[in-house]
């Protein structure tokens, strides 16, 4: 079968701009025009193909058939269906007249947009959070082993969204959810779960039904942006760190408007991709109805989500950059052991964790899939030969997150001490730290090694970690500093003292312009606030303190 | 400005900078002083702000000749512009714009316009690395020639950065990389190449030439990996070196009187050369070798020629002279050094001044000479100030508590030094022999340009915007 499809392309150019025709069925639904759409794209960016998308069947040349034999009877006219289950999908080749066709299908609509973005990947597309990457080789317009059916492992592959920190999803705009729902889509993810909480503003005011207000996003008081905030070339012109939707909202009225705009448009957004989408809210009943009625396109409003979490990254609001694929791929297993069908994925730096990710959605329907693997099939195609560096970095990070994990996970949480408490001890600093900060290091000079090596989009891609990595370095360098300054304290030596403050400050500010130099989404930016707010600020008023 | 007469005096030439203007990056002959008064001392991006302009995203400075501001910016993903502003009122004269094709692998936080350009009454010069040099009519923008030179090519990514000087009837562009470094002369007027001279003992760099007279002999001299060299503004021909710099040089020198006033940090210690930081970032499987797969395709016709055994892999030896050349195997290091000009053939021996071996030069900022004073500012905010005549420290790497990169150099006006950070403050210093701060101004956004001077304003080009700094403000 193998060489089948290479003959139906063989009608088609070899060199750029074949003409494609992609056959939809006469009553295609959304996410089959969707599918067609995806496939359509797909062949304009890696082939630059000359694309028609039609509900006739009658075309001449290489044609892409969507749907299955209910949805497009093309389909079951050229071939016999298998059977599939409603997540099911397939990529087939078909014998047809003088050349052959793709049959790009799946049990539902959902699952045949899923093959439509299978067809990608085959061809080296991949999917980050924030963006498709094409590989770095462009691949010959050829199809020879694209033949495939994917069945879900898990059946429910759940992603939680939101949170309760700036630097979390609920700093996200409605824009940047939609750009990261669409790509968890293509990743096959099918259930958003919606954490929101009473205080936050997702609830009409006037049934608040006499409570406190609920108007706050996160607890955090006021991040402001000015000449005093370290990395401030992320925030553009802004002067107060918010989610971009909520910019205009003066009153308690007006931030619940915007969040409940906010979150009726990532529902709609879920949905138009065939996503379900639950609403988690621990609150009393009647608040419940409350919520069921604000979002009643939500699928379901309950206290708590049963489905197992699969927590990827920091836990505790560590900030970060940690992940380790083997403890992902355990957990996996794990639920694989109890024969769970769902799982959700939780995390807050997305954009850190496009690794683990990638993993999650390739496990889901492949139970062979590894750690190792989800490296080489992920990085490989859009970043070739350094692929090797960056598996070698991921072990240095797992090095420092095991480290992190096992000593002080919430080292990098930001709250009202998170910096300032290393002053307090004027103890030796602990040996991890430089153990971690060493880790960090070299999984920085790994991402860096093949940033300078990387091509296309692998650059951006190595230069975000590198950058994040080079952020935890500089943070550990930053506590380091200020506890020698803290021992230089105990000693009345001043000099030291001031020296361990001003490189404390220093480390932090470059730690700050280490993130702004790649942020990529309004959490990333959300870091940058905290960590001004909790660590660059005070370091600066213990240093004036200081040096009075 | 004595050296400034002095030189203009030497120079034959037509729309000739006046005194107030700011012909290119830095100033008259990259000095970085400006002759200008009553220059503000404590301001903002809303105070004493004259005027203020968008461009889009640049690290170049703004040249000013004849009351005109001529800036570079992207005004689209491959689109490139040149703006010109009334330097009084901030209206905008005109703007060019060219599509720039295929853009150049650069590594962040460098800008695709990075150029400064160079201005007299006439024309403004501008560098972009796929279009080459223009010529611009500065009264209308219309393009007057073109001068293609080679695209730079970069082993670690840097990214173009030269900047051409206009001293006279010439233009000079000196383009320093790891492939096959030059420096040239155009005519201003025509365009047409005067002399282009290899310099294939460099490897990348971004120091600007200057001019300097000593003992009735003018040079063009540029700074490069391990050498400082003296060329004839006529001909090109090399006419001295001396050997005393280090690897890697991405400051400009500048000159006063006789003395040429050098300040770098290249990373490493001096064994680091080329080879060292080949093999740490290139060398993608960390074997030991570099294969010719590891290293970017424009280099590898160099690659073949080292490859002595033919195996597409260079090893230790062959590495050592691959990209470096085997007559200039400098390393790393820091220093501070003045050298004296003029002179014949190699005058390592007999016309360095003095050398200091300071943590306290940049490897990006250039160093500022003004009173006899040599001032310098690093990463950090960390500032020093050395005695000119002899090395002797005033201070040093003390910190002005603005913290971030420095990429922008010291300019100086008015009996103030203006250092300028990343971080987007602009700190003015009082010039002397004491570290005295005077105002540490936020300009509310990145800065990695050198600011400029002239008519008693402060340009300030920050990452997307020009802003006019000025008494004259309300």
């Amino acid at each position: 079968m193998k060489h089948i499809l290479s003959l139906l392309l063989l009608a088609m150019p070899v060199l750029a701009g074949p003409s494609v025709t992609i056959i939809v069925g006469p009553e295609p639904k959304p996410l089959e025009e969707l599918a067609a759409k995806e496939v359509a794209t797909t062949l304009k960016q890696l082939f630059e193909a000359d694309v028609t998308i039609s509900k006739d069947n009658n075309a001449n040349g290489p044609t892409v058939l969507i749907g299955n034999p209910g949805s497009n009877p093309a389909i079951g006219r050229l071939t016999k269906w298998p059977k599939l289950s409603k997540q099911g999908h397939l990529l087939r080749k078909v014998a047809s007249g003088r050349g052959y066709k793709l049959i790009v299908g799946g049990g539902s609509p959902l699952a045949t947009y899923w093959a439509a973005c299978e067809l990608g990947h085959f061809f080296g597309m991949r999917r980050l959070l924030h963006a498709d990457f094409p590989p770095l080789k462009k691949p010959a317009f050829r199809l020879d082993g694209v033949d495939g059916t994917w069945e879900p492992q898990f059946k429910t592959r759940a992603w939680r969204t939101m949170g309760t920190s700036p630097a979390s999803q609920v700093s996200w705009s409605l824009k940047e959810h939609k750009l990261r729902l669409k790509q968890l889509a293509k990743l096959k993810f099918n259930h958003l779960i919606i954490p929101l909480q009473t205080w936050q503003p997702f609830l009409p005011y006037e049934n608040a039904r006499g409570k406190r207000p609920a108007n706050k996003l996160w607890r955090d008081r006021e991040l402001r942006v000015d000449g005093e905030t370290a990395g401030r070339a992320a925030f553009g012109r802004e002067r107060v760190f918010d989610n971009p939707d909520f910019k205009d909202a003066r009153t308690p009225v007006q931030h619940t408007e915007a969040g409940v705009k906010l979150v009726r448009g990532i529902i709609a957004e879920a949905k138009r991709l065939g996503m379900r989408t639950t609403i988690e809210v621990e609150a009393p009943v009647l608040s419940l109805k409350q919520y069921r009625q604000t979002f009643p396109n939500a699928d379901a409003v309950i206290p708590f989500s049963e489905l197992v979490k699969v927590e990827i990254g920091n836990q505790k609001g560590n900030l970060l950059p940690q992940f380790d694929l083997k403890q992902t791929h355990a957990s996996l297993s794990g639920l694989r052991q109890k024969n769970e069908d769902g799982f959700a994925v939780s995390c807050q730096l997305v954009d850190d964790l496009n690794t683990s990710i990638f993993y999650l959605s390739r496990a889901g329907f492949d139970s062979e899939m590894t750690p190792k693997r989800a490296v080489d099939e992920l990085v490989t195609p859009i970043c070739g030969e350094v692929s090797v560096r960056i598996g070698i970095g991921f072990d240095h990070l797992a090095k420092a997150s095991s480290l992190i994990n096992e000593h002080n996970p919430t080292i990098a949480s930001p709250r009202e001490d998170v910096i300032m408490r290393h002053y307090k001890s004027s103890q030796a600093t602990p040996e991890w730290w430089e153990e971690a900060k060493g880790s960090f290091a070299m999984a920085m000079n790994e991402m860096y090694r093949a940033n300078t090596r990387a091509r296309g989009g692998a650059r951006e891609y190595s230069l975000y970690l590198a950058k994040k990595f080079e952020f935890a370095l500089h943070y550990f360098t930053c506590i380091e500093s200020l506890r020698n300054a803290a021992i230089a304290r105990s000693k009345m030596d001043k000099d030291a003292q001031l020296e361990g403050l001003d490189q404390a400050v220093e480390a932090m500010h470059n730690a700050m312009s280490a993130v702004a130099d790649v942020d990529r989404n309004n959490a990333d930016r959300g870091i940058i606030a905290l960590f001004n707010e909790y660590g660059f600020r005070p370091l600066i008023r213990e240093l004036e303190k200081a040096d009075n | 400005m004595k050296h400034l007469s002095l030189l203009a005096s030497l120079l034959v030439g037509v729309a000739m900078a006046t005194a107030e203007d700011w012909p290119h990056f830095r100033g008259p002959n990259s000095s970085g002083i400006s002759t200008s008064r009553n220059l503000p001392v404590k301001f903002s991006h809303e105070d004493k702000v004259l005027w203020r302009a968008e461009l889009g995203d640049g690290i170049g400075s703004a040249a000013i000749a004849s009351g005109r501001v001529f800036n570079c910016a992207m005004t689209g993903e491959t689109t490139f512009g040149v703006f010109c502003h009334d330097a009084k009122s901030g209206k905008q004269l005109w703007k060019q714009e060219f599509p720039t094709g295929e853009l150049p692998r650069i590594t962040p936080p460098n800008s695709h316009a990075s150029s400064t350009p160079a201005a007299d009454a006439n024309r403004v010069y501008v560098y972009f690395s796929t279009l080459g040099i223009l010529a611009l009519d500065a009264k209308t923008g219309k393009q007057l020639w073109q001068h293609k030179v080679p695209m730079p090519a970069y082993l670690m990514d840097w990214g173009p950065g030269a900047s051409p000087v206009v001293y006279g009837d010439k233009v000079f562009f000196c383009q320093d990389d790891d492939l096959a470094s030059f420096v040239l002369a155009l005519n201003a007027k025509t365009g047409k190449e005067l002399w282009r001279t290899s310099r294939e003992d460099m490897l990348a760099g971004y120091a600007t030439p200057v001019m300097c007279t000593a003992d009735g002999q003018t040079d063009l001299v540029v700074a490069g990996s391990g050498k400082l060299k003296g060329y004839d503004p006529k001909t090109g021909e090399e006419r001295w070196t001396c050997n005393t710099l280090l690897r890697t040089i991405m400051t400009s020198p500048v000159v006063v009187k006789d003395k040429i006033y050098v300040a770098v940090q290249s990373y490493g210690d001096r064994s680091r050369t080329l080879k060292y930081a080949l093999l740490q970032w290139l060398d993608t499987n960390q074997d030991g070798d570099l294969a010719r797969e590891e290293t970017p395709k424009e280099f590898h016709t160099k690659f073949d020629r080292s490859d002595v055994n033919k195996d597409k892999k260079l090893d230790q030896d062959e590495i050592e002279n691959a990209f470096q050349h085997p007559n200039n195997m400098v390393g790393g290091g820091n220093i501070i050094q003045a050298v004296r000009g003029g002179g014949k053939g190699d005058v390592t021996k007999t016309h360095l001044v003095w050398n200091i071996d300071n943590r306290a030069p940049s490897n990006l900022s250039s160093p500022l000479v003004v009173n006899d004073r040599l001032y310098v500012v690093k990463s950090g905010g960390l500032s020093s100030c050395f005695d000119a005549r002899n090395g002797s420290i005033h201070w040093e790497l003390t910190r002005l508590r603005t913290y971030g990169a420095y990429y922008a150099s010291p300019v100086a006006a008015d009996g103030k030094v203006f250092l300028t950070g990343r971080n987007g403050f602009v700190v003015v210093l009082e010039e002397g022999p004491e570290l005295k701060i005077l105002a540490k101004n936020d300009m509310d956004e990145e800065i990695l340009a050198t600011p400029s001077i002239a008519d008693g304003r402060l340009f300030v080009r920050t990452r997307n915007s020009i802003l006019c700094i000025s008494n004259e403000a309300k």
